[in-house]
């Protein structure tokens, strides 16, 4: 069953198509990595994604239904949405923070109470932040955050989940940390969406045969298909625009 | 580059994994972390704190002032007030308490409240701890509303009107010029476009305030232009209560009612989307609010500065962000510190102090001292 | 605060000045006839002949137009039209040239040179900033400038000098006398009232009364001059800093002033209605005033010469049992002396109607 669908989707700005023709299923336990060069719009389509922006073309289904006729707080229970480098800029506490995620299942003048608390522990402790409850928000590392952040999502009970550069700006520890913790979503049945730069993490994350690499490039073409086919260092080479033979003497 | 592979070997020779696993592996069990929330203990101690220092501060300021009145007298006044009798007060003690003292109290603590509540709302709105609640421009557009009124040699009540209309239309413009090319040219963030906005028209409405105190008669207007600038209390009346008080008690009941809410707007604007706000709308909600009580409190008292920018800024330093714990607070303090501004800015001598000498004059040390404590704290 | 300065700088300034003066009349000989010591202690060459004047605010305007009218070139500000019937036509014409040196300083250089003043003439607060704005006037412009002191006691000085610069020493007898008379008149009939006989006054400033002046400043001095006791002076030896300042209604409360005068018609309208200042003696014993301001005010601002009636009618209000003045015959009196035009009974008449302005 997919029921994430993205159906040769335009994105970009009034003026400017970003991307086009983009069409992509989704569904439960799969994992897919997004790649492509700064700029090729793997944020825009996110934000397509999320229904922040309108789509250029195309249509992004939830459920069967266009995201268009649906309500935000109906996409946010859905699809969940982690961030690059969120900002701790207010000393909010770690709770404080997971606890935002209820929101979309909260009507407007209410407050969480014990059970969206206790939602927001439990998806803390699922990535291993549970000791971390009390603590500022601010005063975490980039790594601590990054997990707080997906926390917060899995507080959603959205489905979907869609990763903004999780590993980006991470030591290298961190790094392996989130990448598992997105390893045992899928595991749980949660469908990942992520960006990243490094084609090593797309193979760790999607390496069922059910999960899928999606390429963008910089001129806007897409592909998409199993993770060890995109990733082949010939697309690769093609995908970011460098010769081949530098790539091999990379590898 | 690495294998990240490596490190799934629990035998791994990277120590750093070893060391961060026990904390940070990926646990499968659901078990419930206690929240113990050590901090919720300070607060209510901190709330506690609070409400007896407003009560005290209520105290002294109703029995301090130029005009002598005893505590003994000034209960004998109360009572005499509620059950009826007489008193063995001065003449005139009851005309002082109940219509020049009283009053002043009350508007000093609600503009106080309101300011500081504004304040708490658009620094969480603009993502900025620095920003005070004249950042939309109510404080200069009200004040030009004034000072036209004085040039005008309007009544008092018209003036306050002029100020009062003056801040709401200059929020008004600025929002309305902000949204108009966030939605023309999509994409840009819609809280700095907002200030940007403000910004301009906010030097707009300060140059034609300097012109007009360029044009006022050097003798008799500039003088009253530059009292109202400085703000003061002196002229409250019941009668400006009545008009204020409900404004910003009205105002307050929406910054009350989605004091959870409002903390998403310290998110990244996506962020907050994402996560089903319609932020766009929320922040018209507390915008209308903040304005409301901003130039309820300006049209009656002119313009105190400092409240509305440090106290919620302070509070945050106590006692965290979370919006739901920092509006109370940031109210009961501010009321307490602008009361506390107020009384001895009537006291200390024959003429009055204005509060904006003695907000910051009286607040600076305090803040300083706030803020060195947080870092002690934090280290 | 806000304007002018503080009576301890205004004492030191009178010292230096006096103490300069004497330094100069005692070398005497060595200062040509040209030469003219001003207030501030600047010696200042007089032109030859002095056709045109440039007065830079109202203070000297008021001097310039009652001792050697067809001398003015100009107003700081042009006349209004309900103040323009008290003047002649030809005064009421003359330009706006805005005014020059501090006292909001709206005058162009520019605007002044091309009028060609002879002379400038600045009737005020003297102290070191004006006199070092004197200066720079002169040094750009090349145009000698005079700076009076403006307090009201030494009007007939005021009036001397200028009539000395002026050479119009004939012309200003009529005025001098007057004054002079005035002054005798006043200070000796007070000097028989007892202390506790004079009113308790408060100045009320600004449209909540809220704002008043403090001893000592130009505001007050028509209070001081006639010996009322002004209540914002008892005990503010602590505060003489300011001119102007707030007051909390509390503190009128605790003054209760038995007179109450102001320059603000929408607080004189407002007094009789609002609670608060019922309770005020000056309120309940209807012994509250509002100055006039036609053509110019006559209480406090301009700060000048035009105060001259603004002391007879103060006086008939404060000692209503000793001055029993003719405000109608002093009014066209002192207007035809200062403003070259006498009034019309109407003109009078509108004055004197206004509420506030005789007792209730």
């Amino acid at each position: 069953m997919t029921l994430l669908n993205v159906e040769r989707l335009s994105i970009g700005y009034p003026r400017r198509v970003i991307a086009s023709d983009i069409s992509l299923d989704v569904a439960a336990g799969q994992a897919i990595a997004i790649l492509g060069p700064n700029g090729s719009g793997k944020t825009t389509l996110f934000r397509t994604v999320l229904g922040l922006l309108a789509p250029r073309a195309g249509r992004v289904l939830l459920d069967g239904k266009s995201i268009t006729t649906l309500s935000a707080p109906e996409i946010a229970r859905q699809i969940a949405y982690v961030p690059q480098n969120s900002a701790g800029l207010f000393n909010f506490s770690v709770l404080e923070v997971v606890e935002m995620a209820r929101a979309p299942h909260l009507s407007w003048f209410s407050q969480p109470g014990a059970v969206d608390r206790a939602i927001a522990a439990v998806s803390l402790s699922q990535v291993g932040m549970g000791e971390f409850i009390d603590r500022e928000f601010s005063e975490l590392s980039g790594g601590e955050r990054q997990l707080v952040m997906i926390a917060r999502a899995l507080a959603s009970q959205a489905k979907y989940l869609l990763l903004d550069e999780p590993t980006a700006s991470l030591d290298f520890g961190n790094r392996l940390l989130v990448l598992e913790t997105l390893i045992k979503l899928k595991q749980r049945g949660m469908a990942v969406v992520f960006t990243t730069h490094d084609p090593d993490h797309a193979r760790r994350v999607c390496s069922e045969s059910r999960d899928q690499t999606l390429t963008i490039s910089r001129a806007g073409q897409v592909s998409i298909g199993p993770t060890a086919d995109a990733l082949q260092s010939k697309a690769l080479a093609a995908l970011y625009g460098i010769d081949q033979s530098v790539f091999s003497a990379q590898r | 580059m690495a294998n990240p592979a490596c490190c799934q070997n629990s035998a791994t020779p990277f120590p750093w994994c070893k060391t961060r696993s026990p904390t940070h592996s990926v646990s499968t069990s659901t078990s419930i972390p206690a929240i113990t929330n050590t901090g919720t203990a300070r607060v209510a101690a901190i709330h506690t704190l609070a409400i007896a220092m407003a009560v005290g501060m209520v105290l002294v300021a109703l029995s301090v002032g130029r005009f002598p009145i005893s505590i003994g007298e000034l209960f004998s006044l109360l009572g005499a007030k509620l059950y009826g009798g007489t008193t063995n007060a001065p003449e005139n003690a009851d005309l002082v308490l109940f219509s020049i003292r009283g009053p002043r109290i009350v508007a000093a603590f609600a503009v106080g409240a309101a300011l500081a509540a504004a304040g708490a709302a658009y620094q969480n709105l603009f993502r900025n701890p620095l920003v005070s609640p004249d950042i939309l421009g109510v404080s200069s557009g009200a004040a030009l509303g004034a000072v036209l009124g004085i040039m005008m040699a309007l009544p008092i009540v018209a003036i306050q009107g002029l100020a009062f209309i003056g801040g709401l239309a200059a929020v008004a413009a600025i929002y309305l010029i902000g949204n108009s090319l966030v939605s023309k040219h999509g994409g840009h963030d819609p809280v700095l476009t907002l200030v940007l906005a403000g910004v301009v028209i906010g030097s707009l409405l300060g140059s034609g305030i300097a012109l007009t105190k360029y044009l006022a008669d050097p003798y008799n207007q500039l003088p009253a232009i530059t009292y109202w600038l400085l703000g003061s209390f002196a002229s409250i009346t019941k009668s400006d209560l009545a008009v204020a008080l409900p404004i910003i008690i009205i105002a307050t009941v929406p910054l009350a009612a989605l004091r959870w809410r409002i903390n998403l707007l310290a998110l990244p604007d996506d962020e907050a989307r994402a996560l089903g706000q319609d932020t766009s709308r929320l922040r018209l909600t507390v915008i209308i609010a903040a304005t409301l009580m901003t130039a309820a409190s300006v049209a009656i008292c002119g313009i105190v500065g400092w409240v509305g920018l440090v106290v919620p800024h302070a509070v945050r330093l106590l006692v965290g962000a979370e919006f739901s714990r920092l509006l109370p607070l940031a109210m009961l303090i501010g009321g307490t510190f602008m009361l506390l501004v107020d009384t001895v800015g009537r006291s200390i001598a024959q003429i009055e102090v204005p509060p904006g000498v003695l907000t910051a004059a009286l607040g600076a040390p305090v803040f300083i001292w706030l803020m060195a404590a947080t870092f002690r704290r934090a280290r | 605060m806000i304007f002018g300065k503080s009576r301890r700088q205004r004492r030191r300034f009178t010292v230096v000045s006096l103490v300069m003066a004497l330094c100069w009349s005692a070398a005497g000989s060595a200062v040509s006839a040209q030469t003219f010591i001003d207030d501030a202690g600047r010696r200042v060459e007089l032109p030859r002949k002095i056709e045109r004047v440039y007065a830079a605010g109202p203070p000297a305007s008021v001097l310039v137009m009652a001792i050697a009218p067809e001398k003015l070139i100009g107003w700081t500000r042009a006349m209004r039209p309900d103040e323009a019937p008290f003047l002649p036509p030809q005064l009421v014409k003359l330009p706006e040239l805005g005014r020059l040196t501090g006292r909001g300083n709206t005058a162009n250089v520019e605007v002044v040179l091309k009028a060609k003043p002879d002379i400038i003439i600045d009737i005020g607060s003297v102290n070191a900033n004006f006199a070092s704005l004197a200066d720079r006037v002169t040094q750009e412009t090349k145009i000698p400038y005079v700076l009076l002191d403006g307090r009201l006691d030494t009007l007939p000085l005021q009036i001397e000098k200028i009539a000395r610069i002026l050479g119009e020493g004939t012309r200003a007898r009529p005025l001098l006398d007057y004054v002079n008379a005035t002054f005798a008149d006043l200070k000796t009939r007070i000097a028989t009232i007892p202390i506790e006989q004079r009113p308790e006054a408060y100045y009320a400033r600004g449209n909540n009364g809220l704002t008043t002046g403090l001893p000592g400043s130009i505001n007050v001095e028509m209070l001081e001059f006639l010996g009322a006791k002004n209540v914002a002076g008892v005990g503010t030896g602590g505060v003489g800093i300011a001119n102007l300042a707030q007051v909390g209604f509390e503190q009128v409360v605790l003054w209760n002033p038995n007179f109450i005068v102001t320059n603000d018609p929408a607080f004189y309208r407002e007094v009789w209605t609002r609670a608060e200042w019922q309770t005020i003696r000056a309120v309940r014993n209807k012994r509250v005033f509002l100055s006039p301001n036609l053509p110019f005010g006559w209480f406090d601002y301009p700060p000048g010469a035009n105060r001259l009636i603004g002391l007879k009618w103060l006086a008939n209000l404060l000692y209503p049992e000793t001055f029993k003045f003719d405000l109608a015959k002093e009014i066209e009196n002192v207007y035809r002396l200062l403003y070259q035009q006498k009034p019309t009974r109407e003109q009078i008449g509108k004055i004197l109607g206004e509420p506030g302005v005789l007792p209730k």
